[in-house]
C-alpha cells in the first residue's frame, strides 16, 4: 500500500479542506459555548485563514531555488509551520484594523489542532513519510512511489504523519478537558504551541526533510529560533498557575 | 498597630435607561451577511481558477503587446485586489460581516477546488484506491 494517493495535490487539498471546515464548524461551537456574541470574532478568524493560506506559501519561498516569486506561487512548497505564523500574523492584523482587544488564543487552539488532526492524513496519504524506521511498523513504498519521491522501495519508513496526527489528536482531547481550568486567556493557546513546536523538533528527526544546516532541517532551525521566546511564554503560563492552585487549597 | 481597612466607596447607581454594553454586533442588512461573502468569493475565486486555467496557456504562447499586462492581472492584480478588498470591507462595519465572508470563502474554495478535481481525477481513471 505505501502511500495510496501519492503526489495527489487534490486528495491532498480535499482533506486540508476538511480541516479548515472542521476548525471552523469547532470555533462556531466554541464560540457560542463561551458566550461570545461579537461579530469581529468570525472577521479574525478569516484574517487567520486568509494569512495562513497566503502565508504557508509566502513564508516558504527559496529564493534561491526559484528567484520569481510569481513562479513559487505556482509551483513552489507550503509550510505549515509557516502557515501557522500566517495564521497568527493575520489574528494580529485583524484584531488592529477592528479594534478588538480581549484574547482570542483559546478560542482558535482546540480547532487548529482539529484541522492538523485532519489535514496531516492528506500528507499521510499523498507524501513521503519519513526516514528508514529499522522496525516493523513501517510503511513500504512500491517502486513507482518510490521512483516519484525519490527514496528507497521495500523498506519500511516512518510514518511521521501518523505520529503527528496522533499528537493533534491527543492535544485536542487534552484542551477540551483542560479549557476551562487555566489562570488567563491565551494560555492554552501558548501551551499547545510550544508542545507542538517541542514535538515538530522532534518528529524532524524522522521526517525526511532536507537538513539545511549541521545536520538540522530548516523547520528545526525555525523552532530553534523560537524556542526561548516559547520557553518564556510556557513559564508565566506555569508561574499564574501557581497562585491560582494556592486560592484553590486556602479555606 | 496598622489602620483598619477603609470601606469600599459606594456604588453610584446607573442612570435611569443605562443598559450594559453588549457584544459588538455588525449592521444586520441583507447585503452585509456572511454567506453572501462566502457565496461571492467562492464564485469569484473560481472564475478566477477558470480564466487562469483557460486564458493562462493561450496567453503563455501568444506574444500580443497585451500579453504581459493579462499575464498580470491573472497572476498578481486578481488575488492582490481581492485581499486588500476584502480587508477594506471587513475593517467597515457596514460590510464587515460581507468582507469577513470574502476572507473565509479562501479556505472554503480550497475545499471546494480539491474536491471538484478528486472527482474529476476519480471519475477519469475509474479506479477505487
Amino acid at each position: 500500500m505505501g502511500v495510496p494517493y501519492a503526489a495527489s495535490g487534490a486528495v491532498h487539498g480535499l482533506l486540508v479542506g476538511l480541516g479548515i471546515a472542521a476548525a471552523l464548524g469547532f470555533f462556531a461551537l466554541e464560540k457560542r459555548r463561551r458566550g461570545l456574541a461579537d461579530d469581529r470574532l468570525w472577521a479574525i478568524a478569516g484574517f487567520a485563514l486568509a494569512f495562513g493560506a497566503i502565508g504557508a506559501r509566502l513564508f516558504t519561498w527559496d529564493v534561491a531555488r526559484v528567484p520569481s516569486l510569481a513562479a513559487w506561487w505556482e509551483a513552489g512548497d507550503r509550510s505549515i509551520l509557516a502557515g501557522l505564523v500566517g495564521a497568527w500574523l493575520g489574528v494580529h492584523v485583524g484584531k488592529l484594523i477592528l479594534r478588538y482587544r480581549p484574547s482570542t488564543g483559546d478560542l482558535f487552539a482546540p480547532a487548529v489542532a482539529l484541522s492538523m488532526a485532519i489535514g496531516r492524513i492528506g500528507c499521510l496519504l499523498t507524501e513521503l513519510p519519513g526516514t528508514p524506521t529499522g522496525g516493523a511498523w513501517g510503511l513500504v513504498l512500491t517502486p513507482e512511489q518510490a521512483a516519484l519521491f525519490g527514496a528507497q522501495a521495500g523498506v519500511g519508513l516512518h510514518p511521521s504523519f501518523a505520529y503527528e496526527i496522533a499528537f493533534h489528536a491527543l492535544a485536542f482531547a487534552a484542551m477540551l478537558h483542560y479549557r476551562d481550568r487555566l489562570a488567563r486567556p491565551g494560555d492554552l493557546f501558548v501551551l499547545y504551541v510550544a508542545g507542538y513546536a517541542l514535538f515538530r523538533f522532534a518528529v524532524e528527526f524522522v521526517r525526511g526533510n532536507e537538513a539545511m544546516w549541521l545536520g538540522l532541517s530548516g523547520p528545526q532551525w525555525f523552532l530553534l529560533i523560537v524556542l526561548p521566546l516559547l520557553a518564556w511564554r510556557v513559564w508565566t503560563v506555569v508561574a499564574a498557575l501557581r497562585p491560582a492552585r494556592q486560592e484553590e487549597v486556602a479555606p | 498597630m496598622s489602620k483598619p481597612p477603609e470601606p469600599p466607596p459606594p456604588r453610584v447607581p446607573p442612570p435611569p435607561g443605562f443598559q450594559p454594553p453588549g457584544p459588538w454586533q455588525a449592521p444586520r442588512h441583507w447585503g452585509n451577511s456572511f454567506l453572501l461573502g462566502i457565496l461571492a468569493g467562492v464564485v469569484a475565486i473560481g472564475l478566477y481558477v477558470y480564466l487562469t486555467l483557460a486564458v493562462g496557456p493561450l496567453l503563455s504562447y501568444g506574444n500580443t503587446p497585451l500579453s504581459p499586462l493579462l499575464q498580470g492581472v491573472l497572476g498578481w492584480g486578481f488575488p492582490l485586489v481581492y485581499l486588500a478588498g476584502a480587508i477594506v470591507l471587513t475593517s467597515l462595519p457596514a460590510t464587515m460581516r460581507f468582507g469577513a465572508g470574502l476572507l473565509i470563502a479562501i479556505g472554503v474554495s480550497m475545499l471546494i477546488a480539491a474536491g471538484v478535481c478528486f472527482a474529476i481525477l476519480s471519475g477519469f481513471s475509474g479506479a477505487n484506491r
